[in-house]
């Protein structure tokens, strides 16, 4: 089959509006570079969602259908990640929204509890405390690409990851109104997205955690990200927050929670998906389903969004290096760059997080007293004493966790 | 290099005969000090060569970017790349890319495909997965040896 031009939208017109009044500008003025080309003939990619990928400024696209996006390190330089600034990661199509549309959805909390809800987001504004916080969210394959032999799955490098503020309710209040059972064993998330082969009753992604993580109060269910409405392509109108876990857990267009009996056993919660081997592997070895576990906290990692690997620096004269560094485990007590190739490491000064999960900003000052090429290393080191590694850390099949150093190289010129 | 031959065998004549050394030091000292700054401009030199061989900037498009300290290339997919201008979307002209462009792009975009560098084990499995899993329509037995194939030969780790 030679690729035909099909024109079946997968966002009607309308929902552009969702994203907001600089939407015009994207259209005509800020399309990235090469984006139009991308999309040349890709059947059932509309003009809709070019635009609402068009509203990602700067970010690499890795898949066009399903939407997946990836923001560049030196782009993630903001302590608070802009909406246009934050990764796409979508297993499925949109969500049709004239068919859901906000004013009309409901989140429903059901399975093993005493009172089932059925909420408005105006029932969750209203009955519900409303908090704010900061809280990072990257995808458990962040870093698949380095892994060797590759490890399936979209080759993230380094940019799914992002730190916006976040509006909403605590999951925890939500489930004590509805009475969590004591037979209670974990969650299961369920969307409106749809499955890639049309197939209504497959999910793309059902994901869920073990009652006691989703009792811990700093999960969230959101309806703002940075004090706007959530961006289509990352939950639009309400999605969970699940901080310190892959980002699936943190399930986008929200319509139910729903308390099982036993470990969900929804899309993705199965086989190799957002698993790791039970013991090391070596490097390409199929490991079987029953030695697959699901992964909970991500490992402490970092990036160095300034200077941008490939900048040229002064002689003789310092320059500011600085980024980000956060871990699944809670708060990084230390960063440290090297120039030397690890030989040797310099403390760079590290703040304390905006709240629990949100990424810590850090910057040192780094001066190259002779000419030549360098690589500038970041290394951070968690609460837990658990530091990141120079080199890929352990194989395994589906790539994930991967939280190796990150490297930028400078020419001292 | 010529020069960096004479100054070692310099250096090395004077550690052998060291009362001689002593006597002419000064002469000595003054010489390998001229050899010296030679060498470093001839240094300075090469590093301005080097800098200005150096792009500078990233193409962040490019898999292979020299400029990535992270990525060596041997780690990325190197099949080809993806290619929405193209009518078989930039798939490597070998046998069965007519085959893979009829079944592999209905659901998503060939993208996905033309990413991966995993082992041949790995695209059986995913094969398997796309028919059980993901509603993907059976294959007769000849054109999933034939995809397979041609998944193993372009996109796989050790290939090409
Ligand atoms: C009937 C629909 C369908 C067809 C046809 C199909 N796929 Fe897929 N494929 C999927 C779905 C669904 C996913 C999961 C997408 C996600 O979660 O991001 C997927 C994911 C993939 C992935 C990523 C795997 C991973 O580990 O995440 C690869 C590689 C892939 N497909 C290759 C192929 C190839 C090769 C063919 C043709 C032989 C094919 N697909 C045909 C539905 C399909």
């Amino acid at each position: 089959m030679k690729k035909s031009k099909n024109s079946k939208l997968g966002v009607s017109r309308r929902h552009l509006l969702l994203a907001g009044a600089s939407t015009v500008a994207c259209l005509s003025g800020m399309m990235p570079a090469g984006f139009s080309s991308v999309f040349a003939g890709e059947p059932e990619t509309g003009l809709d969602s070019e635009a609402l990928m068009a509203l990602k400024d700067g970010l690499t696209l890795l898949n066009a259908r399903p939407v997946n996006m990836e923001t560049p390190a030196h782009l993630l330089d903001d302590a608070i990640t802009p909406a246009h600034r934050l990764f796409v990661r979508n297993n499925g199509h949109l969500p049709d929204y004239d068919e859901h549309p906000e004013a009309s959805w409901t989140l429903t909390i059901d399975g093993e509890v005493t009172t089932p809800l059925n909420l408005s987001i105006a029932d969750l504004k209203r009955d519900f405390e409303v908090v704010r916080k900061q809280i990072w969210i990257e995808c458990g394959g962040n870093g698949r690409k380095f892994y060797e032999p590759g490890a399936s799955g979209n080759q993230w490098s380094l940019g799914a990851i992002g730190c916006p503020i976040w509006t909403g309710v605590r999951l925890k209040d939500v489930l004590e109104r509805a009475g969590v059972k004591d037979n209670a064993v974990y969650t299961a998330h369920h969307s409106i997205d749809t499955h890639l082969s049309g197939d209504p009753d497959k999910a793309p992604i059902s994901r869920g955690v073990p009652i006691a993580k989703a009792l811990d109060e700093n999960c969230l269910i959101v309806f703002e990200m940075n004090g706007a409405p959530l961006p289509v392509l990352n939950g639009f109108p309400l999605r969970l927050i699940v901080p310190g876990w892959p980002g699936s857990c943190s399930q986008k267009w929200l319509k139910r929670i729903q308390i099982r009996d036993r470990i969900h056993d929804g899309t993705k919660m199965t086989g190799a998906a957002y698993r790791m081997p039970a013991y090391p592997v070596s490097p390409g070895t199929e490991v079987p389903k029953e030695d697959m576990v699901i992964i909970h906290e991500l490992p402490v990692k970092s990036l160095i969004t300034s200077p941008v690997t490939g900048a040229r620096a002064p002689v003789g004269e310092p320059i500011e290096v600085r980024g980000h560094a956060w871990s699944g485990e809670g708060d990084v007590v230390a960063l440290e760059v090297s120039v030397d190739f690890g030989a040797s490491w310099q403390k760079a000064t590290l703040d304390a997080p905006a709240n629990k999960y949100a990424w810590q900003q850090w910057r040192a000052d780094l001066t190259f007293e002779k000419a030549g090429y360098y690589e500038v290393w970041a290394r951070a080191t968690d609460r837990t004493g658990k530091r990141q590694p120079s080199v890929v850390p352990g194989w395994n099949p589906k790539g994930y966790l991967n939280n190796m150093q990150h490297r930028v190289a400078v020419f001292a010129v | 290099m010529r020069h960096i031959i004479i100054f070692a065998v310099v250096t090395t004549l004077l550690a052998a005969c060291a009362p001689d050394a002593i006597t002419n030091s000064g002469q000595q000292a003054a010489q390998s000090q001229s050899e010296k700054s030679e060498l470093q401009q001839r240094r300075e030199a090469r590093i301005k060569q080097m800098a200005d061989n150096w792009p500078g900037t990233v193409n962040l498009k490019d898999p292979f970017n020299a400029l990535d300290p992270m990525i060596k290339p041997s780690s990325v997919g190197r099949g080809s790349v993806f290619d929405a201008n193209d009518d078989y979307w930039g798939l490597p002209r070998t046998p069965g890319y007519e085959e893979v462009a009829t079944y592999c792009a209905s659901c998503h975009s060939l993208a996905i495909v033309m990413q991966q560098h995993v082992t041949p084990e790995r695209w059986q499995y995913l094969l398997t997965w796309m028919l059980e899993k993901q509603n993907m329509p059976p294959l007769d037995p000849e054109e999933h040896a034939l995809v397979l194939k041609y998944l193993t030969t372009n996109f796989s780790s050790g290939s090409k």
